[in-house]
């Protein structure tokens, strides 16, 4: 029952609350004298009728407050008041609220920041209206025939569009310097799918994505339109040429909108039908008729229609489309909501954050174990004023619900310096270059999603840290209580939680450092391995001819001509070209066999130049390397070690013949083992062709990129204008891409080790920091508390030495119980994380011997310094103060 | 003399039909209850002024500050219209509910008897 006039009322108590005060003392007293009247009346002296009166009524300030309940203006009032409370008491504590937002704010900013993370590659949706209303067909691979069949028949969708998976190169010869640049061709219902509107000009017609005339007509995102052009206002309407053909800019996009997939970031889009103006690839060039499984479906639902509705149907179409042949399993379509984080890549960081992020909560649990701790110990301090508080008629509910006011005012100061210290390092995340070589963009800022999550922790982790100290504070034996003055005896009633607390700090610090230690040493195993190449004074410049139009012959050319050119530079070594680069972004494979036998092994394989061996540092073994042969003799090729160990088990394989995709080569050489794809990859099969003898394999690599690696002697990045001079005298209009170490691209390929083992070493940091300040709060508190006993130890001829290692002991055998289950847990902890580790054993004995010997050093420095301070007391002086 | 416990919720019935005589202050509601009931009832401070403040905020009962006979003044509380209609409405529904508990208690011994 909440009326209009309830309300009234209520605010109108707030308002004149000073009269409303009044009139209710007065109302009270008439009542006291009335009673006390009437009872003077039957007979009482006096006093005994006004006592007589006060008996009947009990305090009346209880009654005040229950009156004051009665309405709900009151519990506004009582809010504000406890709230003003909790402010004082944090004022008068300066010391103690410091030390425990410090604390609250490295827990929950760790947690933050790591959820920031998540949000941004998982969570956090498109810009567009209804972000959630656009979804993406994911688990499975699409053709365009595929795309056509689900615009035509599917029911559930306002508009389905599809573009290519991934972003197509082209070069940009209208700028000086070229330049290479990311395009996403996507269907003409592109922007109106997704309900764009475009910062500039307009999106796509109908009419300029037709297959049959198709209109050349571009998109730019807007960071590239401040960058390349500068903001041009005029830009509406003028003409870029892309791989020489000619395409007029007819919008800008929204700043805000750089992706639909997370992270790639094209710089401009183009409608699909063009792509055949761009002279790239057959296949490229015309996917309409391709069976190519490159497509990217993705649609805007119907309002009425549900995700499930719309998935059935879609698999119906699918089940129609792509019939089970025999026994293959094949998946069905899902639908994800779009603006996520794509494919194997996204899986890989989900496994890698979910640890990260369950470390940062038993990081934040430490933190919470250490506030408890310190609440404790206040809370004893506090019991005589609690105590009165509870006498003259406070309720325990009330000073419950003022204690936790009090902690959530600590957790939410917390969880502020918390949120900026997650906007500084999801900052410095972001920043960190992904192992991809398309502009990617990641946001993790924290938004209001990142906002309210904090907020729950921070309500969290003050129910966490402070429900028990409340409880205990409050739950008072009051006449012992107000007795005594709070010190000794009263002051160790919670030994045991104190202590079991701690406990449970030191177990969850092993684990965090635990993992900390296998993630770093996983980390260590990376950067110490034997890639089979040496990467240091290796310059890598990426070039696309194919896109400048150049034949397959004249890109052979081409190559041969800049590797001359460069090998005889001042300061460079040699000079190859290599495709797929060794552990760069793509990687070709197929099987090779012995024509006539059965025998095949499934190998990578790198088009490469002649003085590619020499360049990389791979050591020829056997037989020789590609230098010296004529591009017009039978094809060669070279197989790495364990390609020829399993081809040819019994034989000299050099001479012998192979069989590769569709030509047959003679094995000129054997080369030793490399990494070829991943930096984690046991030894791989690895077959190496000649370029100019196979200037097809070359061509088809070109729009991924073919990259030139330059040996030098000095520093490499130190060449990287001269090698760019080197291909602009070849052809001014060829943009360089890519250009960087081999050392940054092999760092690269490590960074999710990286950024996995950096975010674990800063919480292992934290984490036993927080510990050893846990062990030092008890071990300084249970010494102060048992001052009077060891004082009389003392006095009863105990030495200094003997207390000392009293104390010593019972602390280090706590920190022994919570050793034990941390190392324990740890265990399963390696097991269930051995699969992201690399070149580590879930028993790893470096951090099976490191962790609790770290942790046992700073516990002993945690419990010594408090035990020393008690063993020298001075028996007098301690007994005295009593 | 044995003073009993309120049966929940009837205290605001009490209140309202106490002063459906005539308007009473604080002490003369407690007084008229504790004589009406012969003692048997015996409302404390601590429950009657809430009862006050929340009857006052529903608009059945005004407060209105009056002298009393040694010249002090005193709230006293009058029943509203609203009031002696909330008034009937919690009788009618108090004899409904007596009429029903005592047929039950009554139907009960019988009932076991026939087991």
């Amino acid at each position: 029952m909440f009326r209009i006039q309830t309300i009234v009322a209520g605010v109108r108590a707030l308002i004149r609350k000073k009269e409303a005060e009044r009139e209710m003392d007065e109302e009270l007293r008439g009542y006291l004298d009335a009673a006390a009247k009437d009872k003077l009346l039957s007979g009482m002296s006096q006093e005994e009728a006004l006592r007589a009166a006060r008996v009947e009524m009990g305090s009346v300030d209880a009654v005040k407050d229950e009156i004051r309940r009665a309405g709900w203006e009151s519990r506004l009032e009582t809010l504000w008041q406890d709230v003003r409370y909790g402010l004082r008491q944090l004022k008068r504590n300066p010391g103690f609220t410091t030390v425990v937002v410090i604390t609250l704010a490295l827990g929950i900013g760790a947690n933050s920041t790591v959820f920031s993370v998540l949000n941004g590659l998982f969570l956090r949706a498109l810009p567009v209206p209804e972000p959630q209303r656009v979804v993406s067909f994911s688990d499975t691979n699409f053709t365009w025939a595929d795309y056509v069949a689900y615009r035509d028949q599917a029911k559930s969708f306002e508009s389905l569009s599809t573009s290519h998976a991934f972003p197509f190169t082209a070069n940009l010869n209208s700028t000086r310097p070229p330049q290479h640049i990311y395009g996403g061709f996507v269907t003409g219902n592109f922007l109106t799918t997704l309900q764009i509107k475009p910062a500039l000009g307009r999106g796509f017609l109908p009419d300029e994505d037709q297959i049959s005339s198709p209109k050349p007509v571009v998109i730019l995102s807007y960071q590239f339109w401040r960058k390349r052009f500068g903001g041009d206002p005029e830009i509406l309407g003028k003409s870029i040429r892309l791989n020489n053909a000619s395409y007029s800019v007819v919008g800008v996009m929204p700043s805000d909108l750089r992706t639909v997939d997370v992270g790639i970031a094209p710089d401009l889009w183009a409608p699909m039908a063009t792509l055949s103006q761009l002279d790239v690839t057959e296949a490229q060039a015309h996917p309409f008729t391709s069976d190519e499984q490159g497509f990217w479906i993705f649609g805007r639902l119907k309002a009425p229609v549900s995700r499930q509705k719309a998935l059935a149907e879609v698999n119906v179409i699918h089940d129609r489309l792509h019939p089970v042949v025999g026994k293959e399993i094949k998946r069905p379509v899902a639908l994800a909501t779009d603006g996520v984080f794509p494919g194997e890549l996204g899986n890989m960081f989900l496994g890698v954050s979910s640890v990260v992020m369950a470390v940062a909560g038993l990081v934040l649990l430490i933190a919470c174990v250490n506030i408890a701790n310190l609440l404790l110990a206040r809370g004893t301090s506090r019991r005589r004023e609690i105590a009165i508080r509870l006498a003259i008629g406070a309720g325990r509910g009330r000073i419950i619900r003022q204690l936790m006011i009090g902690n959530l005012m600590l957790a939410f100061l917390g969880a502020a310096a918390g949120l900026f210290l997650a906007w500084a390092a999801s900052k410095a995340v972001a920043g960190v270059e992904l192992p991809l070589n398309w502009p990617i963009v990641l946001n993790f800022a924290p938004d209001l999603r990142v906002l309210w999550v904090t907020l729950g922790i921070a309500l969290l982790t003050s129910l966490v840290f402070g429900l028990t100290p409340s409880a205990r504070t409050t739950r008072l034996d009051l006449n012992s209580s107000l007795r005594d003055h709070g010190t000794a005896a009263t002051a160790f009633a919670t030994p045991w939680t104190r202590q079991a607390l701690v406990m449970v700090q030191v177990a969850v610090s092993v684990v965090v450092l635990a993992a900390a230690m296998l993630f770093l040493h996983s980390l260590w195993n990376g950067f110490s391995i034997d890639l089979g190449f040496r990467p240091d004074h290796l310059l890598i410049a990426t070039l696309d001819t194919t896109a400048q139009g150049y034949s397959k012959e004249r890109s052979a050319l081409f190559f041969q001509q800049l590797e001359e050119q460069v090998s005889v530079l001042p300061g460079v070594r040699s000079a190859s070209i290599v495709a797929p680069l060794p552990l760069g972004i793509y990687s070709s494979g197929s099987p090779v066999s012995i024509p006539g036998t059965s025998r095949s092994v499934d190998a990578n394989r790198h088009v490469v130049g002649p003085r590619f061996f020499e360049t990389m540092g791979i050591p020829i073994l056997k037989g020789r390397s590609f230098r010296d042969i004529p591009a017009s003799s039978p094809p060669v090729a070279i197989i790495n070690r364990v390609l020829a160990e399993r081809l040819f088990p019994a034989q000299d394989p050099i001479r012998q013949r192979v069989h590769w995709w569709n030509k047959d080569y003679e094995i000129a050489g054997v080369a030793g083992d490399a990494k070829s794809k991943t930096i984690g990859e046991t030894l791989t099969p690895c077959l190496y062709q000649l370029a100019a003898q196979n200037a097809q394999d070359l061509a088809d690599f070109s729009s991924m990129g073919i990259y030139l690696v330059v040996k030098t002697a000095g520093e490499p990045k130190a060449l990287a204008p001269v090698v760019e001079r080197e291909v602009e005298r070849l052809d001014p209009g060829l943009p360089v891409y890519g250009v960087e170490t081999m050392e940054e691209q092999v760092g690269k390929s490590l960074v999710l080790a990286r950024l996995t083992a950096s975010f674990l070493g800063v919480f292992g940091f934290l984490a036993l920091t927080l510990a050893a300040v846990g062990l030092y709060g008890l071990m300084s508190y249970s010494v102060a508390a048992r001052t009077r006993e060891i004082a009389i130890r003392t006095a009863l001829g105990a030495s200094a030495g003997k207390t000392l290692s009293m104390l010593a002991r019972q602390g280090l055998s706590t920190v022994g119980v919570g050793l034990g289950i941390g190392l324990a847990a740890s265990l399963a902890v390696g097991r269930l994380v051995s699969s992201l580790l690399y070149g580590v054993r879930s028993i790893d004995p470096v951090t099976f011997v490191t962790v609790p010997l770290v942790l046992l050093g700073v516990a002993c420095l945690a419990i010594l310094a408090p035990a020393r301070r008690a063993a020298k007391v001075d028996p007098m002086v301690a007994l005295r103060h009593e | 003399m044995k003073s009993s416990e309120l049966v929940q919720g009837t205290l605001d019935m009490l209140i309202l039909k106490t002063l459906a005589l005539e308007p009473l202050h604080g002490y003369g509601i407690a007084l008229r209850i504790e004589q009406i009931s012969k003692g048997v009832f015996r409302v404390n401070p601590g429950s009657l002024f809430p009862a006050f403040r929340r009857l006052e905020r529903a608009g059945w009962i005004k407060p209105e500050w009056r002298p009393t006979e040694n010249n002090r003044r005193a709230k006293f509380y009058t029943l509203t219209g609203l009031g002696r209609k909330q008034l009937k409405a919690e009788t009618e529904e108090w004899g409904r509910q007596l009429a029903a508990i005592t047929r039950i208690l009554q139907a009960g011994a019988g009932a076991i008897g026939d087991w």
